[in-house]
């Protein structure tokens, strides 16, 4: 009974601290004054679907497989979140063995995707010179929170570790760059109402344009 | 002078940090704490291109400015170390701040061609923008910037061209416009109240190249345009939007709003500009914190409108050699205007190439950021140019056309340093050449035809 009260603690405190950190971006954007040439709304629509699609930008086409690796292990991220959800409720015993097996698969595939982008920041060169020392432990806390996902389905017994891990996860948060969790939603919004606005995302007609 | 030799005047970490979060909105915000360095942003950066090391992935350049403020940052300062703050390693606080104005000043022109390209949508070049305009607010900023911005505010362009001086060459242009056409009522207007557009200019054509002026006038004459220049605001630069000091560029915003009222016009029309365009159309409104009450378009919107509407016609078998356009990015990726160009040399040119990638994602020529007021970045802005040069050359067209007066000097400079052999024309002259002038004048040479000559 501690862990669960532990991990709901860890989650309140990180939902704060991530709070007071947003709260300039929480204020969303001042008003543009500049007369519209596209649609704002447009554009964020826009930055929320087929922007994200890695054919439709430069770094996609040209990192096809850092794109692929880094989705999975965010797909096996948010599986993870909802596998810990599932923990604290009663419900995850009653799944199917062979259910179960299948999940903790897949989250061990998505925990080595994270794995292997560790590896390319230890490899590529750019990558080296970008990294800080917590770049490193971001990826590790998290593919381990991931991995520890994967255990705890498969292995029942395991649940308080990755409970545990979970709630250092949590407190480790909102001081780490996995804090861009939060920000990415924040920032394709104003990516998406900036270059809409100004039509340039997505490009409206000429004729439209006028 | 550089700004390794320039003093910021006091200036520390703390002080920067402060500044620069007190200009911080949301979205700058997003932009410092969304980034996860995974660089793959690197191909994206036209410096990169040219030269593919660490330091020229647009996150490393991002990056140089967030390590100053982790320096400063409550919540990470306790293991600065750990979580990337900059080192120390023995340097004063001027020190570090001098070493990140090289980075700033002279390695991005805030093309914003990395944002469209990031995963997050991280804008790195508003970042370095803002720093920008911490720095020169202390006096850490290359000179020739800091008198082109100074220039502006104190004779009302950015080239010191004398009021004599401006109006002569108007005289001289209309004199021109009046033969080209056989038209001696042909007039190229000067404060005319009430006029419906009021036609801004780049000090350039001024003082090196007045048959871009003279190419306009007859694009607006044979459209009938009731138009005018101003003596009192007719600079459309803003060369503050490259310094980042908000508080200059919206002066400079403020006194061509404050011209564009007291004619009385419905429109201001900026010349082929493309950060003249950007700060006055897209950013001016924002530093003034209001709506214009009267409309801005680029002269591109203006033409293509013109010629979509019937108003203008086009030869062009005026034009017979292949042609490519470059896209500035301030008229392209900073303001939506990708069509018209093309819609325009479709009608005035005989064979037009498409350079790859264009548009939206085309590179920037390596001319933008106030990079041909730094001097002493000549040579990287060379270099930084040669993906430009390869797209050009891949092309195989003989003349480049585009919509911004740096980007004719960038391209220039590219096609003597790569010896591209192009003929580097504004867009307005090839236009001008193809006109077709209702009462059969046949149009002189005004245009690209009489640049080359």
């Amino acid at each position: 009974m501690v862990l669960p009260i532990l991990v709901a603690a860890a989650f309140l405190f990180s939902l704060t601290a991530l709070a007071v950190r947003l709260r300039p971006a929480l204020a969303l954007r001042k008003p543009d004054f500049s007369r519209p040439r596209g649609s704002a709304a447009a554009g964020v629509a826009y930055a929320y679907s087929i922007g994200m699609l890695p054919w439709t930008k430069q770094s996609g086409r040209e990192h096809a497989l850092a794109y692929v690796r880094g989705a999975l292990f965010h797909v096996g991220i948010f599986l993870s979140f909802a596998v810990l959800a599932l923990t604290l409720t009663p419900w995850l015993a009653g799944f199917p063995a062979g259910q179960r097996t299948g999940v903790a698969l897949f989250l061990a595939v998505t925990c080595l995707a994270g794995l292997l982008g560790l590896w390319d920041r230890f490899r590529q060169r750019n990558l080296r010179a970008l990294s800080v020392p917590e770049d490193y432990t971001a990826i590790v806390v998290v593919a381990a929170f991931v991995g520890l996902a994967a255990a705890a389905v498969r292995w029942p017994g395991l649940t308080g570790l990755f409970q545990a891990w979970s709630a250092w996860l949590l407190l480790y948060l909102p001081f780490s760059k996995l804090r861009h969790v939060w920000f990415f939603f924040f920032m394709r919004y104003f990516y998406g109402s900036h270059f809409g606005h100004r039509g340039v995302l997505p490009h409206p007609r000429m004729l439209e344009a006028r | 002078m550089s700004v390794q030799g320039l003093s910021p005047h006091g200036l520390n970490l703390k002080q920067f940090s402060q500044e620069f979060r007190a200009k911080t909105g949301p979205a700058l915000l997003s932009s410092l704490d969304a980034c996860v360095r995974c660089g793959v942003c690197a191909e994206s950066c036209h410096y990169y291109q040219a030269d593919p090391r660490p330091e020229h992935v647009p996150a490393y350049r991002a990056e140089a400015v967030r390590r100053i403020l982790r320096t400063q940052d409550p919540w990470t300062r306790w293991f600065p170390g750990w979580f990337g703050a900059e080192p120390r390693r023995g340097r004063s606080d001027e020190e570090m701040l001098r070493a990140l104005g090289d980075v700033i000043f002279g390695t991005c022109t805030q093309c914003r061609r990395c944002t469209l390209s990031c995963p997050m949508g991280v804008d790195t070049g508003t970042i370095v923008r803002t720093a920008r305009g911490v720095l020169a607010r202390h006096g850490l900023i290359p000179e020739g910037l800091k008198a082109t911005v100074d220039a502006h505010l104190k004779t009302g362009n950015n080239m010191a061209v004398s009021r004599e001086d401006f109006l002569d060459t108007l005289q001289w242009m209309e004199e021109q416009l009046q033969s080209d056409t056989g038209d001696p009522q042909a007039r190229i207007p000067v404060n005319k109240q009430g006029a419906r557009v009021l036609y801004t200019l780049n000090p350039r054509e001024v003082k090196y190249f007045p048959l871009t002026i003279l190419a306009a006038a007859k694009i607006l004459y044979a459209a009938q345009e009731d138009w005018t220049f101003s003596t009192e605001a007719w600079d459309g630069t803003n060369y503050g939007l490259f310094s980042g000091e908000d508080d200059k560029a919206a002066e400079i915003a403020r006194r061509l709003e404050a011209e564009a009222v007291r004619l009385g016009v419905q429109e201001v029309v900026m010349t082929e500009c493309g950060h003249g365009y950007r700060s006055f159309r897209w950013e001016g409104p924002n530093w003034l914190g209001h709506p214009y009450p009267f409309r801005v378009r680029s002269f591109v919107e203006l033409m293509a409108e013109y010629l979509d509407s019937g108003r203008i016609k086009l030869n062009p078998a005026a034009n017979s050699l292949p042609v490519t356009y470059h896209d500035p990015c301030n008229l392209a990726r900073n303001g939506g205007i990708i069509e018209e160009p093309r819609f325009l040399l479709s009608r005035a040119v005989r064979e037009f190439r498409e350079m790859t990638p264009n548009g939206k994602d085309n590179y920037c020529c390596g001319g933008g950021g106030g990079m041909l007021a730094m001097t002493e970045y000549s040579q990287r802005r060379l270099q930084a140019g040669q993906a430009k040069a390869r797209q050009i050359a891949a092309s195989g067209a003989r003349v480049v056309v585009t919509s911004c007066h740096n980007c004719v000097d960038q391209l220039n400079e590219l096609n003597r340093h790569y010896q591209l052999k192009v003929k580097v024309h504004n867009l307005c002259e090839i236009v001008a050449d193809a006109l077709v002038l209702a009462k059969a004048q046949r149009p002189a040479a005004s245009g690209a035809a009489a640049q080359d000559a």
